[in-house]
This record gives structure tokens, sequence and C-alpha cells, in this order.
């Protein structure tokens, strides 16, 4: 337990629209993420994902829960004992477009961090600079370039070296990958996974590709409307998964086997109107396929494990150790 | 309403894309965008158009019902028959009855394809009426005067019978709507209908799926796929993942860089990819049996369409690239039928087009 | 984009890494040049800005600007000797003229740094931190919007008195609002961006990402806004000059210089003419490069994929 870099205990996130209206965005999540794995978060559009990329480094302040880095709760900080944490971790968005600022040359771009918590200055901040260039596999002439004269794989290259300079311990990945080619991203995958053993890295990688996933995670868990409905080892969880989320989703998922005739399969219930909870019950209660029972659209179904190494959220599941 | 099938004889190819160049003018110089297309549609294909950014997909598609502004495009060679008629000379109401009657275009974004300040009902019924007439039905006011009413009436069944068609639940209600009102997955079922309301030929689709959620986009799978059986649609899809071609496509094409550079059946392409691109690109994609950084990815970047490669434009890529490789372009062989692959390391096999995919054979000495 | 570093001097060095740089400067100044009207424009700001640079060192009549009467000379027409005629004091028009422009374009650069960076500052100050300060600052600046511009300038002036120094001021506080609105919008928008969010991410704090990310991408707005009000805001001192409460005699202003000529039109036409054309140059020059501009700076194409 004294490994776990990351705790999030209940962690709640509540957004206020007009009318009265509540988003429960992230609502109530607990995991725990060991040092050096890669943790894989897989949800679809509106799970809350990206809005937990967001909540750890406390980009946006969190509703209610804790989060302890390094067995210290990071609510607890002030603001100038935060920007001490901020090295540690760091952040990679999904948009290689437009998270890099476009009026910022390369060498700007990944001398910032530095200028801005250590300040180091001169020959010797521009060795720092050309080295993590050299290790996100750019030359030193791009220095001077600008973002848009690069490609989106480059570009994503650059982000990861600013994320990286600081030597941080965490590193989150929001959607590294879903803006790029499917070649291009082959080369960032095996990239971050150098970098990785290279450095020592923990990462938090947040997709909704699950064979991104598979690639690069120890352990995974599935979000759906604000929960995790589902965690556990990867690789057990692709092979059976427990919770009918889980399922479905590994079902609908198009492989590029022609055998594997998914089109074929039964199709669920449609998709409209499915973003918002009704307040009661287990949230995928609607579209979920399995033979519902009184307990689904009456309470939440607490995530418990059900099979060793597994965890789901679904009142169809015994628990492994009762009580 | 036109029911193109029946028209003509279902052997002959419904698109023909000969030796198609096209160059785009832009303030930095000249991008030689396309570089000799050669593709055929038959009727009741569903062929995927597959590739990466720039390859040219999208324009090649959009060629077809001529809707590449031009300028700042420019065609200088070859030409796109669709039906057996060049579609880059005809005129404007040609081609506007074309793209009314004949072909229906479904585009990427579902967000940005509806207009936020009608509602479905009134985009449905537009686009119904323009089906009908195209000309007139853009004619202001026509709608108040009684035979207007009576055909906007027409249209609005019309465009319910859709939206149950393709899934939408509550039509009656939801025609009401507006699109923000509608999940992406709905909008997009409303674009699909809007582009088949006029019985086409041939259903164009870009990256239908890119924007919409796994579950979300096999339904939508699902659905273009039985309504290629019910109209007797045929399908062009481009996109640039092959795991959706693979489950939708009974052919496939893959482009780079302005060239088609395999071609073949759904099985041929993605069982046994013969070019060193379409390779590259399958063993990019992560299955259950890669194993942790087993993964290869196809180094370097795509090019600069300004100025690009001379020869086989992937050849500063590919691990397999020879001396000519940099000087000629090269021909499409077919290895075996329907598969053809443009590249050196296939040479011996019979050369079939300028870049083919297998089913015409053009002379060679043809220009 | 391949680049070969040279193995030659410094100078090919330093071409060879700033390239991007040089690039777009050239790819720049290509697109400039295409817009004919936008040459012509920037053509008249560099005679405008040449003229009254160097305008002490060759106007026929120097002492005819601050004070000299000759009152044998009045309203004589246009001569070779007196190009734009005299005036009502006998002193040289042409002379005057040219002078003026150096104080109008002097004065309205002034005005402009003084309005841009107040309402840069309360902008960026209202668009970052929003809440109450937004609403505060931007109902302040609606405030001041509501009035026509040369009203409130007329206000301020005689409020304060007449004088050259409170011309500037009232027109500062007229032309600070544009800007803060602009800008305000701007940084609405931009701070939800991901690169805000990133430069958020790895520490920074308030003023950096104001200062060091969001101003820079606001410069082009502002510059293109700027050139298309220079013009405008020369025309509000000389319409403050033309009331009487601008520029003070002796000095010479085209307002002031237009309205006195009234009086003498049409039979002395050169009284008014000449610095009305002037003024009418200017305002023109100024938009035509402002346009130009815009559409050299527009940010849709400068960010190409």
């Amino acid at each position: 337990m004294s490994d776990n870099l990351l705790e999030l205990y209940e962690l709640t996130k509540v957004f206020h629209g007009t009318n009265r209206v509540h988003v429960r965005a992230v609502d109530g999540v607990s995991l725990d993420i060991v040092e050096g794995e890669s943790f894989g978060l897989l949800g679809e559009s509106g799970s809350g994902k990206s809005t937990l990329a967001r909540l750890i480094p406390r980009l946006i302040e969190p509703t209610s829960g804790e989060i302890r880095f390094n067995q210290v709760d990071l609510r607890t900080l002030s603001n100038r004992q935060m920007g001490a944490v901020r090295k540690e971790i760091q952040i990679v968005f999904q948009n290689p477009f437009s998270s890099l600022n476009p009026r910022m040359t390369v060498r700007q771009l990944i001398a910032e961090p530095l200028i801005v918590h250590q300040r180091i200055s001169g020959p010797a901040l521009d060795d720092r600079v050309r080295r993590m260039l050299g290790l996100v596999g750019l030359g030193s002439e791009q220095l001077n370039r600008f973002p848009h004269e690069f490609s989106g794989g480059q570009r994503q290259r650059i982000g990861i070296a600013r994320a990286l300079i600081l030597e941080p311990r965490l590193l989150i990945l929001d959607e590294p990958t879903s803006a790029l080619d499917v070649s291009v991203q082959a080369q960032v995958l095996n990239l971050l996974l150098d970098l990785q053993k290279k450095l020592g890295l923990t990462y938090l990688l947040i997709s909704h590709d699950l064979s991104v996933i598979r690639y690069m995670c120890d352990r995974i868990a599935l979000m759906y409307l604000g929960k995790i409905v589902e965690q556990g080892n990867a690789s057990q969880i692709f092979k059976s998964a427990q919770h009918p989320y889980t399922q479905a989703l590994l079902q609908d998922v198009p492989s590029p086997d022609p055998d594997q005739h998914m089109l074929e399969r039964v199709i669920l219930v449609s998709d409209s109107g499915f973003n918002h909870w009704s307040g009661r019950g287990c949230r995928y209660a609607p579209r979920c396929s399995a033979a519902k029972i009184e307990a689904c659209s009456v309470t939440e179904p607490p995530l418990i494990e059900v099979v060793e190494g597994q965890s789901a959220a679904c009142h169809l599941r015994r628990p492994l150790r009762p009580g | 309403m036109s029911t193109g099938a029946a028209a003509y004889n279902h052997r002959e190819p419904l698109v023909e894309i000969r030796d198609l160049h096209m160059e785009m003018v832009t303030f930095d110089g000249v991008a030689k965008v396309l570089n000799g297309i050669n593709l055929t549609l038959f009727p009741g294909d569903r062929l995927g158009l597959v590739g990466e950014t720039g390859c040219g997909k999208s324009v090649t598609a959009m060629s077809i019902p001529n809707l590449v502004s031009q300028p700042p495009a420019r065609y200088t060679r070859g030409e796109v028959r669709f039906r057996g008629e060049n579609v880059l000379r005809k005129g404007h109401s040609e081609l506007r009855e074309l793209r009314a009657k004949h072909i229906g275009v479904v585009f990427q974004d579902p967000m940005t394809g509806l207009n936020p300040v009608f509602t479905i009902k009134q985009q449905m019924s537009d686009a119904i009426l323009s089906r009908e007439d195209a000309l007139s039905a853009m004619v202001p006011f026509r709608g108040w005067l009684p035979s207007g009413r009576q055909r906007r009436r027409k249209a609005e069944a019309t465009a319910l019978a859709l939206l149950r068609r393709v899934g939408v639940p509550e039509p009656e209600r939801r025609i009401h709507a507006y699109p923000h009102e509608f999940s992406g997955g709905m909008r997009q079922r409303v674009l699909i209908a809007m582009a088949i309301a006029g019985r086409p030929d041939l259903l164009i689709a870009d990256e239908p799926t890119t924007a919409l959620d796994v579950s979300v986009q096999a339904q939508i799978l699902r659905l273009i796929t039985e309504l290629v059986r019910e109209i007797n649609l045929t399908v062009l899809l481009i996109t640039h993942n092959i795991s959706v071609v693979a489950q939708l496509c009974n052919r496939v094409a893959v482009m780079y860089a302005g060239n088609v550079v395999e071609s073949g059946t759904m099985r041929q392409i993605v069982q046994s990819p013969k070019h060193p691109y379409t390779r590259g690109l399958l063993q990019a994609i992560p299955t259950e049996e890669t194993l942790r950084g087993g993964l290869s990815g196809v180094p370097g970047a795509v090019p600069n369409l300004l100025a690009p490669p001379s020869g086989c434009r992937f050849n500063p890529r590919c691990p397999y690239a020879q001396e000519k490789c940099r000087t000629v372009l090269p021909p499409t062989y077919e290895l075996e039928p329907e598969h053809g692959v443009a590249c050196v390391l296939y040479e011996g096999a019979r050369q079939v087009a300028q870049e083919g995919t297998g089913k015409q054979a053009v002379n060679p000495s043809e220009s | 984009m391949a680049s070969i570093t040279s193995s030659r001097g410094p100078i090919a060095r330093w071409r060879a890494e700033h390239a991007s740089y040089i690039y777009d400067l050239r790819r720049g100044v290509r697109r400039f040049t295409r817009n004919r009207l936008s040459v012509v424009g920037l053509g008249m700001v560099l005679t405008l800005i040449v003229i009254a640079i160097t305008a002490p060192l060759w106007i026929p009549y120097p002492d005819d600007v601050y004070g000299s009467v000759h009152m044998d000379a009045r309203l004589n027409p246009p001569t070779p000797t007196h190009l734009f005629g005299t005036d009502d004091a006998g002193r040289d028009v042409f002379s005057r003229t040219i002078m003026a422009t150096q104080i109008s374009l002097e004065v309205g650069i002034i005005i402009l740094v003084v309005a841009i960076s107040i309402g840069v500052t309360l902008g960026a100050i209202a668009g970052y931190f929003g809440g109450w300060t937004d609403e505060v600052i931007m109902r302040l600046t609606d405030i001041m919007l509501t009035f026509p511009g040369i009203f409130l300038a007329l206000a301020i002036t005689a409020a304060l008195g007449r004088g050259i120094t409170n011309a500037m001021l009232a027109l500062s506080i007229t032309w600070w609002p544009g800007y803060c609105r602009l800008v305000e919008a701007q940084v609405l928008k931009m701070r939800e961006e991901d690169f805000v969010l990133g430069a958020r991410a790895i520490g920074a704090g308030n003023a950096r990402i104001i200062v060091r990310h969001l101003l820079p991408n606001l410069l082009t707005a502002i510059i293109v806004k700027a050139s298309m009000d220079f013009g405008f805001a020369v025309l509000g001192l000389a319409s403050l000059g033309f009331i009487g409460v601008g520029v003070q005699p002796p000095q010479p202003d085209w307002g002031a210089m237009i309205s006195t000529g009234r009086h003498f039109i049409p039979a002395s036409w050169w009284y008014s003419t000449f610095p009305g054309l002037f003024m009418f140059f200017t305002v023109l020059g100024f938009n035509l490069l402002g346009d130009g501009l815009r559409d050299l700076l527009d940010p849709n194409a400068i960010v190409r994929q």
C-alpha cells in the first residue's frame, strides 16, 4: 500500500449549470496507482475521464474527496505548496494543435517549465532543453520553429518533452494519440514506453480507444457517466469482463478481423438521451441488456471485488468476499 | 423520385475515376494533391477508401459529385465518370440534378452538418423538396402557395418515414426538435436520412463515425449495411480506420499522398496486404496479440504535397526502397484477380493500369 | 521543412536557425504586396511619417508656424512662393499644413499608446479573472461607449479647459474602451484553450499567463485595430481643433485651419481645402494600411496545418 504513488478517494466534481442542473461529472471515484505502473482509464465521451485528468493536478478544483499524492492530500495544500507539487505531476493533452501556444517557439515551449520553477537560465537551460528534445526524437535544428510547422505526431512529441522536462513522477496522458494517424500513433506510443523505462515514470493513460489501453496498460478502470464501473488487471478484464458495460464495449469495438462479424450480433438499445442519470439506481441500467433486478433501478451498485484482482459495480455480480 | 439502380446495366461501373490529377493553389505554392487516381465502383459495392492525413481520400470522393471548389483546386488530367458521364465537364444544373437525385453525401462532423437554428423538420423537408425539384424548390415563398403547402406536407411525411427507418425513436416528437437536442449518433442518423432521401445510387460517407463513441459507431455501421441491402445503395466510405472498413466493406482502396497504392477485396487487403505501406498501416494497429513494445509503426511522416518525393511518394519511408523507386511512379500490378498493388516489388506480375484498381486493363501506352 | 545548416560563417548559421522567422516574414511581405490598395496605403503612411519627421528641415517659412504675422500678405492665392497660399494673418498655409502633420501624428501616437495601455490592461484583467471584475470593468466600458466619441471628448475638454494636453487626455479616454472590449472578448475565448491549461499545468502564475501567453496572441488584433484607428484619432484631434478646444493658436492644426478658413470660402478656398486634403489623405492612408494588415495578419491565415 505504501508504494501507491497516487490514491484517489471518493473524488467528486459537480458542475452547476443553469436552471439548477447539476452535472456530476466525476462522482465518488476511488482508485490507486502504484509507482512505476501504467494505469489505463477507459471511457467514452461524457464518462468524466477528462475531468478526472484535470482534477488530479487541481487544474479544476474538486467538489469533494481526497487526492493523495505521495501520501499527501493535495487538497490541503496552499497555492504555493501546490506549485511545488506541480513539478511532480504533469499532463499531456489530447489535441496537439491547440495545446501549444502558437506564438512560442519550440525552445520557449520546452524551456518554460524550467523558467517558471527553477530559475535556470543561459547555457544550463539550453543544455537541458536540447537533451529533452533529443530524448523525444527531435533534433536541435527545430528549436526556433513554431508549432504550426510540425506534423501532429511531432507536436505531440513537443508536448511530451514539455511535460517531462521537470522530471515528474506521474504523467497523466489525456488521449495522447487520439488526434493522430494510426501510423504516427504507433511511434508515439512506443516513445512513451521507451521513456517510461528510461525515466522510471508512472503513467495514467486516459483514452476511449481500447486497443491503445490494451497495448500500454497493466491495470485499468472503466468509467461510465462519472463512476468507475469496473477495475482491475487489464488482461483479465479483456478476457472476461464482469460489468455489462464493459462487455458491450468489448463487443462493439471493431476489429480488423473480418471474421468477427460484429455487425450481425444483436444490437442493443438506441443511444438517444443516455447522457443523463436520473439520480436513482445504476447509471447504466437504461442501456443495460442484462436481466435487471429491482435493485438496479433503486440503488447505485457499489464497486466490489468479484473476481481475484477485478472489481465491478453491478448488482448482478456477487462479491468475492461476502460482507 | 428516381430509382437509380434499375436504370442501367449492372455490369457497368457506377463510378470510374481514371488517371485523375489535381492540384491546389495555396499561398505557399501549388500542392499536387492527386497524382493519378484510378478507382472503380460497381453497383452494390461497399468500397472503403482508406488513408491517413493528406492522402487525398476526401477530395477524391468529393470529386464524384464535383463538390471540390475550383479554384483553389484545379484538375489537370483525367476524368471522373458517374454512370458513364464525365462529371468534371457538367454544367451547374446537371450537377445539381446529380447531387439531388443520384448521390448522397454524409459529412464527417454531425455537429456542424446541421444548421443549428432550424428544426429537423425544416431541414429535412428542405432536403427532400430540393431533391425532388432541384431548381424550383429554392424559390422563396413557394411554400406558402397551396401547391407548395401540399408538397411540404408530403415532404414532412417522407421525413418522418425516413427518421423511423434510420432508427430515431419517437420520430413524431423528435422531428420538431433542434439539432442541439440530439446526441451525436442521432444527428448522424439524421444526416444519413437526409442523404438517402432521394434514393440515391451512391452514398458517400466521409468519416461518418470518427466523432462518435464506439457503441454508437457500431449502430451506424449496421444501419448503413441494412440500407445497402434495402435500397440497393452503393457506398463509398472514407476512413482512416481499417477496422471499420473490415466490418462494413467488401472492397478496399488504400491511398497514400495522392496515389492509390493498393486495392482489392477486403479480405485480400486485410489478410494479405502486399504494399509496404498497407503492411505498415496494419501493423500499426494494436491488437490482442500485440505484445508490449511490439508495435511497429511507419517511420517518418507524410510528405509535403508542395514538394512531394519524386517517383513513388512512399519511397522515403519504405524499408524496401530501391533506386528506381525514386525516379518512376510504379504502375499497378495485378497479383490476383481484383488485387492490385502499385509497387516495384511485384514487377513480375501483369501490369494492369498506371495505378489502377485491377478492373480495367488500360493500354500502358495511353496517357 | 528541411533546412541545410551551412558550415559557413555565423550569419549563415543564424539564418538557418531562424529560418522560420525569415520564411514567415517573406511570406507575409509577399501576401501583403498582392493587395495593391494596401501597398498604396503603406506608401501614403510612410510619406506622412517622412513628412512629419523631416518637416522642420525644409518648410519654407518656419517662422510662420509659430507666430509671425504678415498682415500685408493676407489671403493670397497659391503662388510658386506660397504653394498653398496665405491665410488671414499672412502666414504660409503650406508650412503650417506640413507642420500640423507632425503635430497630428505625434498626438495620434500618444493618444493610441495611452488608450491601448489602459484598454488592454483592463480588458485582459476583465477577461481573465471573470466574475465581478469582468462585470464591473465591462459595464464601465459600456457606459463609456454609449457616448458618441466626439461629445465625450468635448465634455472632458470643457471640464478641463482648452489645450493640447487636455485634448490628448480626452481622446485617450474616448478610445480606450474599444480596446478593452476587443481584448476582453479575445481573452475570454482564449482562456479555455488547451495551451493556457498547459501553462497552468506546468505551474505558471496568472501574471505570466496573461503577459507571456495571452497578450502575444492578441498582438495582431491590436495592431490591426490601432492602424485603422489612427486615422480616426487624428480626425478626432482635428475635430476638437475645429471647435477650438484642441491645439491652441498659434500652433497649426488642420481642424483649426479648416474652421477659420470656413469664413473665407469660396473666395479664399485654399485656406480650408489644403488642410482638409491632408486630413483626408491621412485617414484614407491609415485605413488602407489597416485593411491590408488585417488581411495579412488574420489568424485564420497564419495557422495553417
